[in-house]
């Protein structure tokens, strides 16, 4: 029979290969090849790589082509952002790249020389041609820039075109239309030159001007000479601009002298001063003979009235509350208005004026967050009334609300328990919408004061700590949400049961299957009495007792012989072969093993013979102690 | 050759505690599993904002301060479900639902929001992420949602039918975006062309709803596209995550491995964990302590008359009981 353990062995290990390899490549093949009833989204390691289609690439290219040619450079900037955001193959980002950089470069070197035209046009309508030809120099660098740009767009546009099967036609004319763009500005940059040389052979043209009074009421007229001359002589009749702030407010004409007089009403600003300038640009056949020409500058100081406006807040600022806003507004002068205007939290009212007071009840809306908000009075510009302003921080914070829980320490899976809590009132009553999430379930009290929500732990809940929040939310607006967070132990009395009750049983067994074999020899010795026999075999039973003596006899000889009564010798055998060596004790042995003999053989034993196993067995007993000792 | 039962058994649980424990080990590749690093998988996104996923039907998280996603439902919205996702949305829930196929559009008539999500994929040949079925977003409209993100990845979305008032349109497609009606993955004659409407926002009770034509953005393989990755903590914001794992079908060997970890949880317990410790070492102390075992009587005597024919069987069998009697006390 030991001859097949190993062959069983292997047989088992096959078995367990099989089955698991078997069960593995299954478990496998379905987890890298699931199935899949509907495709909602794609791998892009897997995809293959697309190129843009060509049709809505292109028009997204000439999109950008047309702002430039048509000179709207805000537009080629968001339009090249774009392009820059279109799928390009890595393979191909050089080119696109390339063409994208050609054409920022031509639209911001377009871009630059038209401001640099238009600042010289302007000097040059100032007739300050020599102050414009470093800009038109600057500006005929940059247009030789943007032409050597074109020519090499015009090749990065066929290779474009080449790469992603782009219409060459189109992308050609559009070149080819900014090749006319730069040679219209070209053209304008010669005809500047033209002028700027064309001015040199003009004659200076001077101009002077002066204002009076130099301080005025906003609103005010101011009068306003100055004379218009040359080298040679006064201009007579000629029209002059008379600029404030830039702005041209009127226009006279000079007399015989070349001098010019103008009362100018001046609007209602509100600033401390303003700047007077006259301006002569011949018209006609003048600006075939004279130079532009701006005066000096005269500062002439405003005079208006400014309010003062002054705004509190009475009252903390509470959302679905109110609050009372009081001010003023304070001039030199009585106010010729009776409203102001106030904004606050996205609305705005017209609040009335009563001596120059006001007062009003704002409300401030339930949903608004905490923080500072602006509360704006404004008053209006009215004449030599300039308008007026005040801000007032107003800091909106919900009032907090106390609230205590008393969360029971342990709670036990399968029985209610409570979680109590308190809510402390500053003054005023109100309700609370107490919501709780414990242990995968929701719970919602309603309570004006003290609240106790109920826990129901149910049974699929294992032993360990839980995680509670509770959110209090009171029904008054200016009252602060509170969130409160916090653990509790749940002991699950079942799920505890079972195990344990389960691990008892099995090491209380374990631990009486283990006593049962464990008593030595000398306890075997003290209990030999006390224990039944094994009615195994077919010996008399008051007989028994003198068979155990035998075998405790046996015991005690190996010990003191060394010889092992093998399984295969009977009674007689092992007494020869331990004979030797008890010396003597050999006798005593010998009537004992006779009278074992007899027991088992015959159902006779006399009382002498027992009476000397007895004996035989106290000796070896004696001698057994003796050699221990 | 002797067929042994106990030990067929034995190779039997082995092999099924082997698959059990491979099953638990190996990360799953089903779509949106949160434990899936895989390209289909939400393992990035779980991390990106410590999500928990939850079984909406059996359990509740606190409106106030948490958002819940829906991504790729695959299971029909129930009626215990809309009432569930309704009173979240309801007590001030941040809900964001993300979907291509359609299956949400009950929930959201349910809702009355006059939005649906159409169903058919929306292509780009223009603006994409390699692939025209990967559209780039890139008119994305300022909002705090969407502060700082310019552009938006997708994977094979589909569109929002915005019909009336009440949402917001967060993100639109390109102009060259077009409905695949045919599935012929080019622009045809016909076909509805962009820019369409990707994402939107609507206030509903006291929270609000995020509504996305296509699940995918927080896949593993799209996360780190595009800006999708600044979106996310735009929509989480400080509060705590949930994801509602209860509207994925399940296949075969998720539900197995949801059964062993399942299984594995149980134990875990503090109840189970002390009980099997202590089984363990009563076990332990139990076999390095035990006697060895005694031949049956009937086996050594068998052998002895096998050996000796004429030996007397019965004096046998007393003789090997009385003695292992004795052997047995000393």
């Amino acid at each position: 029979m030991k001859a097949h353990k190993p062959i069983e062995k292997a047989f088992a290990v096959l078995i367990i290969l099989i089955v698991v390899a078997g069960l593995l490549a299954y478990s496998l093949i379905q987890l890298w090849a699931p199935l899949k009833p509907m495709v909602r989204h794609v791998n892009p390691a897997s995809e293959a790589e697309q190129p843009p289609l060509p049709n809505f690439l292109a028009l997204l290219v000439t999109n950008v082509f047309d702002s430039l040619i048509g000179g709207n450079y805000t537009a080629t900037a968001e339009g090249l952002k774009t392009l820059g955001a279109a799928y390009i193959p890595e393979r191909y980002r050089f080119i696109a790249g390339r063409f994208t950089q050609l054409l920022n470069e031509a639209s911001n070197l377009l871009n630059d020389t038209e401001n640099l035209l238009d600042k010289a046009e302007a000097l040059i309508a100032l007739g300050r041609g020599e102050e414009a030809k470093p800009l038109l120099n600057e500006a005929s660098a940059k247009l030789a820039s943007a032409n050597s740009t074109c020519v090499e767009l015009k090749s990065a546009c066929m290779e474009l075109a080449k790469t992603f099967s782009l219409p060459t036609g189109e992308l050609n004319r559009r070149v080819d239309e900014l090749g006319r763009v730069i040679a219209e500005l070209y053209g304008r940059l010669l005809r500047l030159l033209e002028m700027i040389e064309k001015q040199t052979t003009l004659e200076d043209s001077y101009l002077t001007v002066d204002a009076e009074p130099k301080t005025v009421w906003t609103g005010g007229s101011i009068e306003v000479s100055g004379r218009l001359y040359t080298a040679k002589d006064a201009l007579n009749g000629r029209s002059v601009q008379i600029c404030v702030d830039g702005a041209e407010l009127a226009q006279a004409v000079t007399d015989d002298e070349g001098e010019f007089h103008a009362k100018v009403s001046l609007p209602y600003i509100y600033k401390p001063t303003i700047l007077v300038q006259a301006r002569y640009m011949p018209k006609g056949l003048d600006s075939e003979a004279y130079k532009p020409s701006a005066s000096n500058i005269v500062e002439v100081s405003l005079l208006y009235v400014k309010p003062a406006i002054k705004a509190e807040t009475v009252r903390e600022a509470l959302p679905g509350k109110t609050f009372i806003l009081n001010g003023s507004v304070e001039a030199e002068r009585p106010l010729p208005y009776s409203a102001v205007k106030v904004s606050w939290a996205g609305s705005s009212l017209t609040l009335s004026l009563e001596d120059g007071r006001f007062m009003a009840t704002l409300h401030t809306p339930e949903d608004i967050p905490d923080g500072q908000y602006s509360l704006k009075v404004e008053a209006p510009a009215w004449k030599i009334f300039a308008p007026a302003e005040a801000t007032v921080q107003v800091t909106v914070q919900r009032l907090p609300l106390n609230v205590t829980l008393q969360p029971p320490i342990v709670i036990f899976a399968g029985f209610p328990s409570n979680l109590n809590g308190k809510i402390v009132y500053s003054h005023e009553g109100f309700n609370v919408t107490v919501r709780a999430v414990f242990a995968g379930q929701a719970y919602t009290a309603y309570s004006s004061g003290e609240f106790s929500v109920g826990l129901a732990v149910p049974l699929t809940v294992f032993s360990g700590y839980q995680d509670y929040e509770v959110y209090v939310s009171p029904d008054l607006p200016w009252y602060r949400s509170v969130a409160l967070k916090g653990t509790i132990l749940v002991v699950n009395p079942f799920t505890i049961l079972v195990p344990f009750g389960l691990v008892s049983a099995l090491a209380l067994k374990l631990s009486r299957g283990k006593k049962t074999g464990e008593a030595g020899p000398e306890e075997g010795f003290q209990r030999q009495e006390a224990q039944a026999p094994v009615k195994a075999y077919s010996v008399a039973s008051e007989l028994e007792w003198l068979i155990d003596m035998y075998w405790q006899a046996v015991v005690i000889v190996s010990r003191l012989t060394g010889v092992e009564m093998k399984p295969s010798m009977t009674m007689r055998e092992y007494l020869d072969a331990v004979g030797p060596r008890l010396g003597s004790f050999r006798n005593g042995f010998e009537a004992l093993t006779v009278a074992a003999e007899k027991a088992i053989y015959s159902p006779a034993v006399s009382a002498e013979e027992v009476e000397s196993a007895r004996k035989a067995l106290e000796q070896l007993k004696v001698a057994h102690v003796e050699v221990q000792l | 050759m002797k067929f042994n039962f106990r030990l067929m058994l034995l190779s039997a649980a082995l092999a099924l505690l082997a698959v059990s424990a491979a099953s638990a080990i190996l990360p799953p590749s089903e779509d949106y599993q949160p434990s899936n690093p895989y390209w289909n998988g939400l393992e990035s996104f779980f991390t990106a904002v410590n999500a928990t996923s939850i079984n909406l039907a059996y359990e509740k998280v606190a409106p106030e301060n948490s958002v819940l996603f829906v991504i790729g439902p695959s299971v029909n919205f129930t009626q215990l479900r809309v009432e569930a996702l309704n009173e979240y949305l309801l007590e001030g829930g941040t809900l964001v639902l993300m979907d291509e196929t359609g299956a949400v559009n009950p929930f959201l008539s349910g809702l009355g929001l006059n939005v649906s999500v159409d169903g058919h994929p929306m292509l780009d040949p223009v603006f994409y992420y390699g692939s025209w079925r990967m559209p780039k977003i890139i008119n994305v409209v300022g909002g705090d949602l969407t502060s700082g993100v310019e552009n938006i990845a997708l994977s094979l979305p589909s569109t929002l039918n915005i019909k009336g008032s009440g949402l917001t349109v967060l993100a639109y497609s390109s102009s060259f975006s077009f409905l695949d009606l045919d599935g012929n993955s080019e622009p045809s004659a016909g076909e509805p062309a962009g820019p369409f409407a990707v994402a939107a926002v609507a206030a509903y009770g006291k929270g609000r709803l995020i509504l996305f034509s296509d699940s995918s953005i927080f896949l593993n393989s799209v996360i780190s596209l595009g800006d999708n990755l600044k979106l996310l903590p735009n929509i989480a914001g400080e509060k705590a995550v949930f994801v509602d794992a209860s509207v994925w079908q399940s296949t075969p060997q998720l539900a197995y491995r949801n059964a062993v970890l399942s299984v594995y949880r149980v134990f875990s317990a503090p109840e189970f964990r002390y009980s099997l410790a202590f089984a363990t070492v009563t076990v332990i102390y139990t076999l390095t302590h035990k006697e060895k075992p005694i031949p049956s009587v009937d086996e050594e005597v068998d052998e002895l008359v096998r050996q000796h024919p004429t030996w007397n069987r019965r004096l046998l069998e007393a003789l090997k009981e009385a003695r292992d009697r004795v052997v047995q006390r000393g």
